[in-house]
């Protein structure tokens, strides 16, 4: 079982587009993936159509009180299931804290599913705190978006640094570019100079998504771009991020290795 | 895993859209038609010819719709799963002919040497429709499906269930339920399918020959009785053999046949007309069967002597030290195709009249029914007696052997346990179960023994014969130094099995010393 989780501090940058799409796309590839959106916003829920709810909330599920599975709802695709948001979530902070090993629960939580997915994919909340470090223990691969911009970068680069201290598992890094605007010679230069970024785990992806209409309609149409409009340019984009996302995560047609 | 599990079932009745609609309206649900028209839909349930699936709790199903296939695995207690094939597979064939990964490996832990053969079949089409809650999520699927030349009657309605959406799908059953002309199913779509094919999981043919003997029933009556069980194996099975589905049909036979010899030979006397005939008369029935089951076993043995070769084969190479196990390739194709020229002198023999005048006598021999039967011995009596002498004869003849004794003293014993084993199973319904529980573990303690010395001087004896058989151009050295090794250690396993001997027979003589086999039939009642 592999785990993806798409993770900025920054929000609107496209997290839950990516991690709604590249989950789609696992699942379409024949990876049993569950998608668990752990923002209280809950866009990935509304994206696939799901009750924001689980039942005893956040709390219940870190002390298991609440049995993981039982929070699981099958989407409408073969394939991929789905941990809705709840809006308890905004408190898992607390609920971690309150455990032995706070940074390690997200992982132990996920453990015992690597025989039901070969897919795991995390839709984080935009923030830094214990939340977020319990998933890059979890994860092993974080997928970062970024905006073009040169604070964006910073931010990649504070996150990288975070990351070379973290006291816990720390996962490879592919940042990627997100809503990009070609006709933005700020985008065009923030991309040339990206190149710097890249090192150790650290890895910034080819593809770029770029800001297209399309995938804001994806809260209307409430279905992935790759599902509602297969051929679309953005559609295209984000099976170029899913190639890439399965080179660095080691998963092949068989299954993750 | 996305559970697609059959839920409640829905019987014949008028089903249409706008029966649905408004049933399951009334619940706060919308439905939606997944397809503009129903789609072609052939079903083919998957079990082997024992039920192995049925007995573990899991359903296996091949799904031809619309052109693509996939197999779904369901169990009692377990999530669904469901790979898609590329093509249908044509069965019987064995678990590994499915699709790589978790289902296959799921069921071949299963099925183990068995093939899969179909055991129902639906065809006709299916309309999907979707169950919708208030946020246009599907909470449950129907499958509509209609058999072949029903025209637009629905036959079956299957709410099938989404992970984490089980209120919404009882939820659904329940409206669906109360719809005018709709009833609730009893059986699943397999059992409704079986049932359509005349069969039904009670129909399983490993029926034990003791459960149709009573104490108190004539003796005659009783053996009778054991060996139409026996023949109804045989019945059973010799489509199997004939078609070689797998080795096990005839393995099965093959017992079946060995098992009604030896009641036959110890307990044919008690049937009517069974007396020796005088010399130059016709032989009785019962005679002509035991002649007829002594063709029918050798006919056999070939065959399945050369299916236990290549069953084994594998782990006797992986016992191999000094060789390697593909320097046994050679073998093994030798005795592929010692098997293949075997199976066809079987499949001739078997399908000749022979074999039709063998079962008529059996049938004829099989057929006395207690009513007809003389009430002179019960079965408990007569039971006892025959137990008691078999036992003898075992204690007797094991006792005689010491470390000098020729190997032919012991496959002799052998014969003679297992003599006493069918006499037990026969009569199993009517043995005190402490009986039971002292003799049985040290008998087949005692078996095994003389199992393995047998068995490994035989198949010794057998790679010797081949490597003698092997011709120039396929008897390369490094096949025949293997061989040679695997001889070798069989010669050692043998003689290991020597050695243990005396004390597994010692044990057995203790722990049997003072059986009394149905001792209160001394006092003329159970």
């Amino acid at each position: 079982m592999k785990v993806l989780a798409t993770y900025n501090l920054k929000g609107g940058v496209g997290k839950t587009s990516a991690a709604v799409n590249l989950a789609h796309l696992a699942a379409r590839d024949g990876l049993p993936t569950l998608l668990w959106d752990l923002d209280p916003q809950g866009a990935a829920t509304f994206t696939f159509r799901i009750k924001p709810r689980v039942k005893g909330g956040s709390k219940a599920l870190v002390r298991r009180a609440t049995p993981l599975s039982r929070a699981i709802k099958a989407t409408d695709f073969d394939r991929l299931d789905l941990v809705p948001a709840d809006l308890s979530y905004r408190h898992m902070d607390l609920h971690l804290d309150a455990r032995k090993k706070p940074v390690r629960q997200l992982r132990r939580l996920l453990a015992p599913f690597a025989g039901e997915y070969d897919v795991v994919v995390l839709d984080c909340p935009p923030s830094i705190s214990l939340v977020s470090e319990s998933v890059m223990d979890a994860a092993d691969l974080l997928l970062v978006p970024l905006i073009p911009t040169p604070l964006s970068l910073r931010t990649f680069g504070q996150l990288t640094d975070f990351l070379a201290g973290f006291d816990g598992r720390a996962p490879r890094v592919l940042g990627f570019f997100s809503m990009v605007d070609r006709r933005k010679r700020l985008h065009n230069e923030a991309m040339a100079a990206s190149t710097s970024l890249a090192g150790g785990g650290v890895r910034i992806a080819s593809t770029s998504i770029p800001a297209l209409s399309i995938i804001e309609r994806m809260a209307v149409l409430r279905s992935p771009v790759t599902a509602s409009a297969p051929r679309s340019a953005a559609a295209h984009c984000y099976e170029a991020l899913w190639a890439e996302v399965r080179m660095h995560a080691s998963i092949r047609e068989d299954g993750p290795q | 895993m996305s559970a697609r599990a059959p839920g409640l079932l829905v019987e014949r009745g008028c089903v249409d859209d706008t029966v649905l609609a408004t049933a399951l309206g009334a619940g706060g649900f919308t439905v939606r038609t997944a397809a503009t028209r129903p789609e072609p839909l052939r079903r083919s349930w998957l079990d082997t010819f024992d039920w192995r699936l049925h007995r573990a709790g899991l359903e296996l199903e091949q799904v031809e719709m619309n052109g693509e296939t996939s197999f779904e695995l369901r169990s009692i207690d377990g999530p669904e799963l469901s790979v898609p094939a590329a093509e249908p597979i044509d069965w019987p064939a064995q678990a590994d002919a499915l699709p790589a990964g978790l289902l296959r490996d799921r069921v071949a832990a299963v099925t183990g040497i068995r093939a899969l053969i179909t055991t129902a079949r639906f065809e006709g089409s299916r309309r999907t429709v979707r169950v919708l809650d208030d946020e246009d999520k599907t909470v449950a699927w129907l499958h509509v499906d209609t058999a072949a030349g029903e025209g637009s009657r629905a036959a079956l309605v299957t709410v099938s269930r989404l992970r984490g959406y089980d209120v919404e799908a009882d939820r659904a059953c329940t409206l669906l339920a109360a719809v005018d002309g709709v009833t609730a199913a009893t059986a699943s779509s397999y059992e409704h399918s079986l049932a359509a094919a005349g069969k039904d999981f009670d129909d399983i043919h490993h029926a034990r020959p003791g459960d149709a003997v009573t104490a108190d029933m004539p003796a005659s009556a009783a053996i009778a009785a054991v060996l139409r069980t026996f023949l109804t194996t045989v019945e059973a099975n010799l489509p199997g053999v004939l078609a070689d589905v797998d080795t096990e049909f005839l393995h099965d036979l093959r017992v079946a046949v060995r098992r009604a010899r030896t009641t036959v030979k110890l307990a044919g006397d008690i049937l009517p007309g069974a007396s020796s005939a005088p010399l130059g008369a016709p032989p009785s029935a019962v005679d002509r069967l035991a002649r007829d089951l002594k063709w029918l076993g050798d006919a056999t043995t070939p065959t399945r002597d050369l299916d236990v070769y290549l069953l084994g084969l594998p782990g006797l190479a992986e016992r191999l030290r000094a060789a390697r196990p593909e320097d046994l390739d050679a073998f093994h194709a030798q005795l592929a195709g010692y098997r293949a020229e075997a199976f066809a002198a079987l499949s001739a023999d078997l399908r000749s009249p022979r074999v039709a005048g063998v079962v008529a006598t059996w049938r004829a021999v099989s057929s006395l029914e207690p009513s007809e039967a003389s009430p002179s011995e019960t079965a408990l009596e007569f039971g006892a007696a025959r137990l008691r002498r078999a036992h003898r004869r075992v204690i007797r003849l094991g006792s005689t052997i010491t470390p000098f004794t020729p190997a032919g003293q012991l496959h002799a014993l052998r014969k003679r346990c297992k003599e006493l084993r069918y006499l037990i199973e026969i009569f199993e319904s009517i043995e005190p179960p402490r009986t039971r529980k002292r003799v049985l573990p040290v008998l087949k303690g005692l078996q095994e023994c003389l199992g393995e010395f047998q068995d490994s001087e035989v198949q010794a004896a057998a790679i010797r014969s081949f490597a003698g058989a092997m011709t120039a151009g396929t008897a390369r050295p490094p096949t025949l130094l293997a061989m040679g090794e695997l001889a070798g250690q069989l010669d050692r396993d043998q003689q290991r099995a020597r050695a243990r001997f005396a004390g597994i027979f010692a044990a057995f003589e203790k722990a049997t010393r003072d059986v009394h086999w149905y001792s209160k039939a001394r006092n003329g009642h159970r």
